[in-house]
């Protein structure tokens, strides 16, 4: 039996659309998982790579999509997010912390700090930054 | 909704901020309290954060830049009550220490 849910969101990559995007991901996931630091924690990583997609991706006067597919792995114990745009990928991937006084910089440090695992995958001109986190088991509200 | 307030009280100045400090809001809110910069009716700023529901990278790097504009021009500068969710931004990019935090408004007035 299958007990991988998966859920598919997209929209305009937008600052104020992602982060409504980010919303509704966690809107599901919080019917999965009830630990409030966990679900924090997962909605800081998930804005970060999709406010960057949102930012960087496409250059000015060029539009395009953002999308989030999340994987539910209830037998994994584990969450997965496949963050993805259309645009030119991302270049700078250094998720080292920068100096106290840096005043940006920080984004994927802290998807790299909340994920167990992150890796950034290319296919054709669909670009994607994948990160997973394993659940503890006492953090389940409802596995189906 | 978001919403910001300032408020002056002696040679402090209060700012607050209830919602999400976020890439959406940050370049809006800088515009606003630029300026400040060139005030000199205060030494103390405070920034409320009791009522910030989300921080971000972009809210972190809104946060670091004022702290180094105000030393800069020779202020200091705190973070008052901070909400779990900014302590908790803030603690896993090891920057908690970094700010001056108080934990009331009063214990402000013990910083100039």
């Amino acid at each position: 039996m299958n007990r991988v849910q998966r859920y598919f969101f997209r929209t305009r990559a937008t600052t104020s659309n992602s982060r409504k995007l980010v919303k509704s991901v966690m809107a599901v996931l919080t019917e999965f998982l009830h630990d409030e630091d966990t679900l924090y924690s997962l909605d800081l990583a998930l804005t970060e790579a999709c406010f960057n997609a949102a930012r960087h991706a496409y250059d000015q006067g060029m539009e395009g999509d953002v999308e989030v597919a999340l994987s539910v792995d209830c037998q994994r114990s584990l969450v997965r997010f496949a963050v993805s745009d259309w645009g030119r990928g991302v270049s700078d991937k250094d998720d080292s912390l920068p100096g106290e006084t840096a005043v940006s910089g920080r984004g994927f440090f802290i998807i790299a700090q909340v994920a167990d695992k992150v890796k950034w995958v290319r296919r054709k001109n669909k670009k994607s930054c994948v990160f997973s986190k394993q659940i503890a088991e006492g953090l389940w509200k409802k596995c189906v | 909704m978001e919403k910001m307030r300032l408020e002056k009280q002696k040679n402090i100045l209060f700012f607050s901020y209830s919602g999400e400090l976020t890439l959406e809001v940050c370049n809006d809110l800088k515009q606003q309290l630029e300026p400040l910069f060139d005030e000199d009716n205060f030494s103390i700023f405070g920034a409320d954060l009791a009522e910030t529901t989300f921080l971000d990278s972009s809210g972190i790097g809104f946060l670091v830049s004022l702290n180094n504009r105000m030393k800069q021009a020779g202020k200091t500068m705190a973070l008052v009550t901070p909400s779990q969710q900014v302590v908790k931004t803030l603690k896993l990019v090891l920057l908690l220490s970094y700010f001056k935090v108080v934990d009331s408004r009063a214990a402000l007035e013990s910083l100039s």
